[in-house]
This record gives C-alpha cells, structure tokens and sequence, in this order.
C-alpha cells in the first residue's frame, strides 16, 4: 500500500482519505512522502475573498482555498517551500505570518516595523504590499532549524529570523546592495547582487546561531544604458526592445543557474526610457521577449551561456522562487522550457508608485453617447472598454501581442506562448507555489 | 543446478499451483530474489515460488522477455509498459504482490503508478466501489472530513 501512496498526488491523497478508516490512517501519514509536483500558479488574490486560488498544470483544476479565520483580510505577498506569505494591512502593525494553506498551520513572523525602512510602504497602506521582495524559508519543516530570509525594500534590505523571534535582524553591508534574488541550497543562502564583481563570504548571527551567506556577482546584471535600447517608432507608440529587466535564481541538476528575462517595453509617443513614472500619463507595458540563462560557479562568480536546458529540463521561474524539474516525468511538461509567472511590474520602481488599480483611461470621443472607455488596470495586465449604458466591463482578451504569440485564455487568466529560438515561453501574470 | 539445453542456461520455476516454467536464466534473473536464489546456489533444479500462481507468472515472463531485449528502442519499451498496465484491478494487485516477492522493481513501479493513476481525480465514492471498500465512516465523520479540504472534492470526474 505504501508504494502506491507514494506515487498519489496531494490532491488525491487528500480526498482518498475519505474512503475508510484504513486508508485515511495510510494516506494521512506523513512519513510516506509525496510525489515531487510541479508548482501551483497562484491566481490573483481577491480584495475580501478570505482564499487563495491556484491552478494545477497537471490536472488542468482550479482549487479554491479558503483561509483560516485568523488570517481573514490578509494578503498574500509570496512564498517558499509551501508556504504562503501573509500579511495583514495594518498601519500600526503590519503582522506577517507563513501559512500552509492546505494543512492551516501558521508561524508569526517579527513584525514589519523592526525594519525601519518599513515606514514609507506602510504609510500610505496601498504600498506595504509592494514591501516584501521575497522571502525564502532554509527548510519546509518551521522548526526551530528553520531560517526565514527577506529580500524588502526595494531590493535593499536583507533580513533573517528564525521561528519565535521578536524582531528581523538586517544584515549589514559594506556596499549600498541591491539584492536581486536568493536561494537556499548546501546549507548557505546564495544571494545574487548588484554591485562589485566577485563573491563575497558572509555569515549574520541570529539568536544562537550563525547563517552562512554568499552574495554573489552576476556580470551580465543591470540596467540597460538608455542609449543603448532599440527602440522602434510606431504610429502612436514606441517600442524599447530586449530589455532585460529580472533575474531569476534557480537550480538545476546540482548547477547554478540564473535566467534573465529580457523583455519588450510598449511606451507612450513622448517616452524615454531614462524618464521615471512620475509623470502621470505614464503608460508601459511590458512583454517578454525571451530569456538567456547562465551557468554561474558560486564561487568565482564565472558565468557561462547556456545554449538549451538539456532535452528533460523545465525551468519554473517566479519573484517567489524558482525551481527545475525534469520534463520527461511530468504529464505536459516540455523539456528546455521555460514556464514563468511574471510579476515584473511589482519590481519596477517608477511603477511602485501607481497608488490605483487603474493605470490608464482613454476615451474614443468627446461625445460621451458614442464615446467607448478604455481602461488598463491591474498593473497593465487587463485591457476593459466599455460603452455608455454597459452594466460591466468587457475584458479585451488578446491586446498588444505580435504576431507569432499563441494566447491560451482560461477563466481567470492567460497563457502567452512564444517560441524563441530553442526555448518556448509560457508566461502568464500570477506567482507560482511549490507544492510541498 | 540449471539445466542446459544447447547453450542457453535454462531456469525451472514452479509456482503455487505446481505449473512449472523453463526460462532462460538471463530472463529469470532480473528478477532480484530469483538471481539472489541462484547466487546463493540455495536453488536446486526447481525454483520454489510458493507466492506466485500460475496465471500471473505467464504475465510476468511476458514482460521479462521483453525487457531482457536489449534491441527493444526506450519509446518501445515506454508503449510496452503502459499496454502492459492496460489490466484489470484484480490482476494489478496479484502483480504488485508477485512483483514485491521477487523483487523486480521496475515492474511494481509501473504496476503501483497504475494504481494510483487510477484514482486520480476520482470521487471516494467510486473508488469505494472500484475497490470493493465499505465506508465505515459515519455520515458526520465523513462530513467533517470534507469540510476540512473542501477544496480538493470540487470538480472530480463524474461517476
């Protein structure tokens, strides 16, 4: 019986366990492990949904999971290792807690004002959602082991704690860091920075213990030189092309990898990519153009172009972490593909200060009887017209993609498909979790 | 120990119900407990399978003739495997339980995914009926136990 239990995914552990008492005893536990899934995407979370939604490559399902009633009205602001990150709007406390949100468990985290640089995103509240970058827990087990590190701030802050801790201990630099993406692997924290070249060995101590910590260089990070983008004119809009704009930590087969995602910028007329957002017209919209991956040795810092993944390799890239997985085991799971959820605009730091949902309106006309209204909203992620008179907003599926982009639409988002080269992208807007 | 005809090695196996198999010993070996039998040179002519009956030992000789073929391509092999697992319940379980018992790991991997594959996304309810299992929950347990993950019983495959 063990054998075969350990072969059924969690969802139908979950609910054969419900058969008998016998197998309720066998599926519930834990000693026999689970399949190894590939990660959950995680919808976009409702204002006063008190769940979460997630979709299921494998199965093609949506679930629904509704959260505990001490965490009603938090939200989510990512992950790690089955673990959601929530966090409650609180202007005067703004409380932060890991949440399994299959099994309820929970673990309260220091709360946010131990960092000082909390303040400004707190204050006004729409931003402190924008606060945390990612967070990345050392084991899926919360014991007391188990290291809890934060990326917040902009990318400029790093902080530790451990379960049970008062406050998060920051980590001091020599150098103003920008810190791009971590990882937990071999017992240290490797964590992929913005500055000198080269490979820094550090260690923070925590109550009683010590975390080990590499900040690493990657060579090809930055922004690009403004007058270095392509930029191709259009009737009524510009173009900035190949951009790259994220970096993604990952392993792979034991390797160290960092995919970088290089993105197209759809820009108003009068736009230059050196200009920030404070203007209030401001409109970008950001598509991803392809992504180059890089073998990095962790410890010089030495990188290496990757041509392909391997036949069987699938990366999963996310701001919440990111994975590889075998493509072969997986039911439609291509090999050397690239499966990412994009959330680009949350790192974006001219947009960080959209205070609303809406980011554009137009009007075809004057008249306001013939006039259709056009909206981008959601970060630019939906395109909705209307016209005078409607009861709702018709959601405009399909915009601003060039041709050669396949659009796989579900009910509560898309899918953009795009082979590039060797590597086929599948990018839609919502963050990933790991099964665990 | 083994009897020889021509220069193949040949194995008796003799199963619960008394049948007895030649096979080659190159087949009969990938077989873990077969080859540790042999090894051990505890086997005399006759291999004893007391667990195994007649009619579930003519499948798994058909599939260790077939994957003793190292000319068999990795795809072919893939497409003979998942027709294998195309049985019935009953004769899965027989297999897994052979399969435990000499210890060929390939074919209890392939026998128990086919169970589990079974199951997926299937209400208890048919899989209470597919199995032959009585519900000995009460209506409230039962109840309590969905309500726990509501989540997981939305949208299973109709009965």
């Amino acid at each position: 019986m063990e054998m075969i239990v350990k072969r059924v995914t969690l969802t139908d552990r979950i609910r054969m366990s419900s058969v008998c008492k016998y197998w309720r005893v066998i599926l519930m536990n834990e000693e026999i492990k689970k399949p190894v899934e590939i990660p959950w995407l995680m919808l976009p979370q409702g204002q006063i949904d008190n769940q979460v939604s997630f979709y299921n490559l494998n199965d093609e399902k949506v679930y629904n999971l509704k959260f505990p009633e001490s965490v009603h009205g938090w939200f989510c602001c990512g992950s790690s290792k089955g673990w959601l990150v929530v966090m409650t709007e609180s202007k005067f406390n703004p409380n932060l807690c890991l949440l399994n949100p299959i099994s309820g468990a929970q673990l309260r985290l220091p709360c946010l004002l131990t960092i000082s640089s909390s303040e400004k995103f707190v204050h006004p509240l729409s931003q402190n959602r924008r606060f945390i970058n990612k967070i990345e827990l050392s084991s899926v087990d919360l014991g007391e082991e188990c290291i809890v590190a934060m990326i917040c701030d902009n990318h400029n802050v790093l902080a530790f704690c451990r379960a049970g801790d008062e406050r998060w201990n920051i980590f001091q630099s020599n150098y103003d860091e920008f810190y791009v993406d971590m990882l937990f692997r071999n017992n240290v924290f490797d964590v992929m920075v913005f500055s000198e070249s080269g490979v820094k060995n550090c260690t923070i101590k925590l109550t009683d213990c010590e975390v080990m910590l590499r900040l690493i260089t990657f060579p090809y990070l930055g922004y690009v030189d403004a007058n270095q983008v392509e930029i191709v004119e259009f009737d009524h809009f510009r173009l900035f092309k190949k951009i790259a704009v994220r970096q993604y930590l990952v392993e792979s087969n034991s390797e160290l990898l960092i995919a970088q995602q290089i993105m197209d910028c759809f820009a108003l007329k009068d736009d230059h990519w050196n200009h920030h957002a404070d203007n209030p017209n401001h409109f970008r919209y950001f598509q991803t153009n392809g992504f180059e991956v890089y073998k990095i040795n962790p410890n010089d810092s030495h990188c290496e172009r990757l041509n392909n993944l391997g036949d069987h390799r699938a990366l999963f890239l996310a701001d919440s972490g990111s994975l590889s997985f075998s493509g072969k085991e997986y039911n439609g799971i291509h090999g050397n593909c690239i499966y990412f959820a994009s959330s680009y605009f949350s790192t974006f730091e001219g947009l960080q200060k959209t205070q609303s949902f809406i980011d554009r309106i137009e009007l075809s006309s004057v008249d306001a009887a013939q006039c259709v209204v056009s909206v981008v909203c959601d970060d630019t992620k939906v395109l909705a017209l209307c016209q005078p008179g409607d009861e709702r907003w018709n959601i405009f599926q399909g915009y601003l993609t060039p041709n050669g982009v396949e659009i796989v639409e579900f009910e509560h988002f898309r899918i953009f498909k795009k082979t590039v080269g060797q590597q086929h992208l599948v990018e839609s807007n919502n963050k990933l979790l790991t099964v665990q | 120990m083994a009897t020889t005809t021509t220069e193949t090695k040949m194995l008796t196996l003799c199963t619960s119900d008394k049948q007895q198999f030649q096979i080659e010993e190159t087949i009969a070996l990938q077989a873990v407990t077969i080859r540790n039998m042999v090894e051990d040179e505890c086997a005399s002519n006759v291999i004893p399978l007391p667990n195994v009956n007649s009619k579930i030992m003519i499948q798994i000789i058909e599939y260790l003739k077939k994957h003793v073929d190292s000319s068999v391509s990795k795809e072919d092999m893939e497409k003979f495997d998942s027709a294998f697992v195309e049985k019935k319940l009953s004769e899965i379980f027989d297999i897994i339980l052979a399969a435990n018992y000499l210890n060929i790991k390939n074919l209890l991997d392939i026998c128990c995914q086919r169970v589990a594959d079974v199951m997926k996304n299937k209400s208890p309810e048919w899989v209470r009926r597919t199995f032959n299992i009585v519900n000995d929950f009460t209506a409230e347990e039962e109840a309590k136990i969905r309500k726990e993950h509501e989540w997981a019983f939305e949208g299973v495959d109709e009965d």
